[in-house]
């Protein structure tokens, strides 16, 4: 599995390049509206939970600006990437205190074949691991150039 | 979707959280990325929100839980995902009163997604 095969799980309408919410409830609650907007989920309450609870583990805000808000639910059959962009910063209990501008938030089946949610995080967080490539994706202008930079050698 | 209903989808999405955290490899995988589980804390969270349930779903959840791993499943094209068998189609208009229905072929708790 590779960036592009992650790629396939996102969407351009699954794409926020500029949220609003301030805060972490609302990031989340943000995201998980525009599944509910694209039929990819009928009610938001189960999958906000599911993520809420995830959070109170311990945040997935696990590396320098960015968050991989994630979980698994009854609510979907297939993984599904919800990508989206703060320009101003939202805090979200990082490791290093710093307010968070990328996510990237997995909602996960029961069961996937091939072990595809954990790893598609894994080549997430490796390719968010250059700080050249976290600063192309806050300038990226749609989903287009935001996909692009992440399939850049 | 009625209160009891969503506090049981909760704790069946819960107990996924929960096999993922027992399963020695998938939880070592997520420790690597940065993302550490605590099955005891997933546990915790599941006996508080049991004690949400009202005693009759309750009882009948946990009957459930020792026949079927997946005691709560979602309805999808009319089928339970438990055992696939047709859901009649009053059962929509049903979920809209906000009724916890079970599948009358296996009896898991169903809900519409």
């Amino acid at each position: 599995m590779d960036i592009q095969d992650v790629l396939k799980l996102a969407s351009a309408e699954l794409f926020l390049p500029d949220l609003q919410a301030g805060d972490k409830d609302g990031v989340l609650e943000e995201m998980v509206e525009v599944l509910l907007m694209n039929r990819k989920l009928s009610s938001k309450d189960t999958v906000l939970s599911m993520l809420k609870s995830r959070e109170s583990m311990g945040s997935t805000a696990v590396g320098p600006g960015i968050a991989f808000p994630h979980g698994r639910t009854l609510a979907t059959d297939d993984l599904i990437i919800v990508i989206a962009r703060s320009l101003a910063g939202v805090p979200f209990d990082s490791i290093d205190g710093d307010p968070t501008h990328l996510f990237f938030m997995l909602i996960a089946p029961p069961q996937d074949s091939g072990n595809q949610y954990i790893r598609s995080l894994a080549v997430l967080i490796e390719k968010l691991g250059s700080a050249e490539v976290r600063a192309a994706l806050l300038k990226a202008s749609d989903f287009e150039a935001f996909s692009n930079v992440l399939t850049e050698e | 979707m009625n209160r009891q209903l969503n506090i049981l989808v909760d704790l069946q999405n819960k107990e996924l959280s929960l096999r993922d955290a027992r399963d020695p490899e998938k939880a070592k995988q997520f420790e690597e990325l940065g993302f550490a589980m605590d099955p005891d804390k997933i546990q915790a969270d599941i006996d508080k929100l049991l004690d949400e349930v009202d005693a009759r779903h309750r009882g009948y959840y946990e009957r459930l839980k020792q026949r079927f791993p997946d005691p709560v499943v979602p309805v999808r094209d009319g089928h339970c995902t438990g055992c696939y068998a047709n859901v009649p189609t009053s059962f929509t208009s049903v979920t809209k009163e906000n009724k916890v229905q079970s599948c009358e072929s296996c009896g898991r708790i169903i809900f519409q997604i």
